[in-house]
């Protein structure tokens, strides 16, 4: 799933995983944290599970860390790997983000290797 | 600050343009680009706080667009060439802020399209560049300290 306000991003994340041969069955998107939620509350209800969430900081309603704060107090969606893409590469945003729980950040820009290789080990696999 | 932000701002402006849009910094463009322009002001808040506005003729915006997407120019839309656009002004301050690491926690606004001069009143930094792909000006404005 790609959370994201900005639809080019969302685009490019897309992109970047159909380009890597990333086999994915569905990719969701959702422009905001609020968003997220119910589409995945949705998905999950029709029976279907998550792989891994890229999410952005910085969105309306409802920002990443709310977000991601929310995953992690599911006893459903705990242990999703989260990615955060965001241009907020300060040291003190990176741990405070992992104390949060996400499982890997990548920060902007990102070449398109970057984001394999994160998604690579979120997944803890050596070839996606 | 000013000279230091300036050095900051065009590495920014590189890292991100080598890095997500395979295009390059040729020099400084001897003036602003005519026609017309998308305009895009971010504001963050943090220590310190300001805005930085982002002028893109269309044409440029097309062009980074279809590099950014990977389509062929004639394919990228009007509505894709913004939402791009914005994304790289979102990306050009994160990273300059990035640079300017205080320490503290930054919040920065959606890119919002405007009209108007691009540069901001009272900027502090002005540039203009010359791009492989068309041209681009930034303005960055400092808020001032409580």
């Amino acid at each position: 799933m790609i959370v994201d306000d900005s639809p080019a991003m969302r685009a490019y994340v897309r992109r970047t995983l159909q380009v890597a041969g990333v086999s994915l069955t569905t990719i969701l998107e959702a422009g905001d944290g609020e968003e997220a939620t119910q589409v995945i509350t949705r998905h999950y209800e029709d029976g279907n599970w998550l792989d891994v969430i890229f999410t952005d900081l910085n969105m309306p309603k409802m920002n990443g860390e709310e977000f991601l704060s929310g995953l992690r107090r599911s006893a459903t969606l705990q242990n999703v790997p989260v990615l955060v893409i965001s241009t907020d590469a300060t040291q003190t945003r990176v741990l405070r983000l992992r104390e949060l729980g996400a499982q890997g950040y990548i920060s902007k820009p990102c070449p398109p290797e970057l984001i394999r290789v994160k998604l690579e080990q979120a997944l803890g696999r050596d070839n996606v | 600050m000013s000279d230091r932000s300036a050095a900051a701002l065009e590495q920014s402006l590189r890292e991100v343009l080598e890095t997500m849009f395979f295009s390059d910094i040729i020099g400084e463009a001897a003036c602003r680009a005519a026609g017309d322009h998308f305009r895009f002001r971010v504001e963050f808040q943090g220590e310190p706080s300001g805005e930085l506005r982002v002028s893109l003729p269309k044409e440029t915006a097309s062009a980074l667009a279809a590099s950014f997407l990977g389509k062929e120019k004639d394919e990228v839309t009007g509505i894709e060439a913004v939402h791009v656009a914005g994304e790289f002004s979102n990306m050009v301050c994160g990273c300059f802020l990035s640079k300017h690491d205080s320490g503290t926690l930054f919040s920065l606004s959606s890119p919002a399209l405007f009209e108007g001069d691009a540069p901001a009143p009272g900027a502090s930094t002005n540039l203009d560049y010359e791009l492989d792909e068309g041209f681009v000006s930034l303005s960055l404005v400092w808020a001032a300290a409580n």
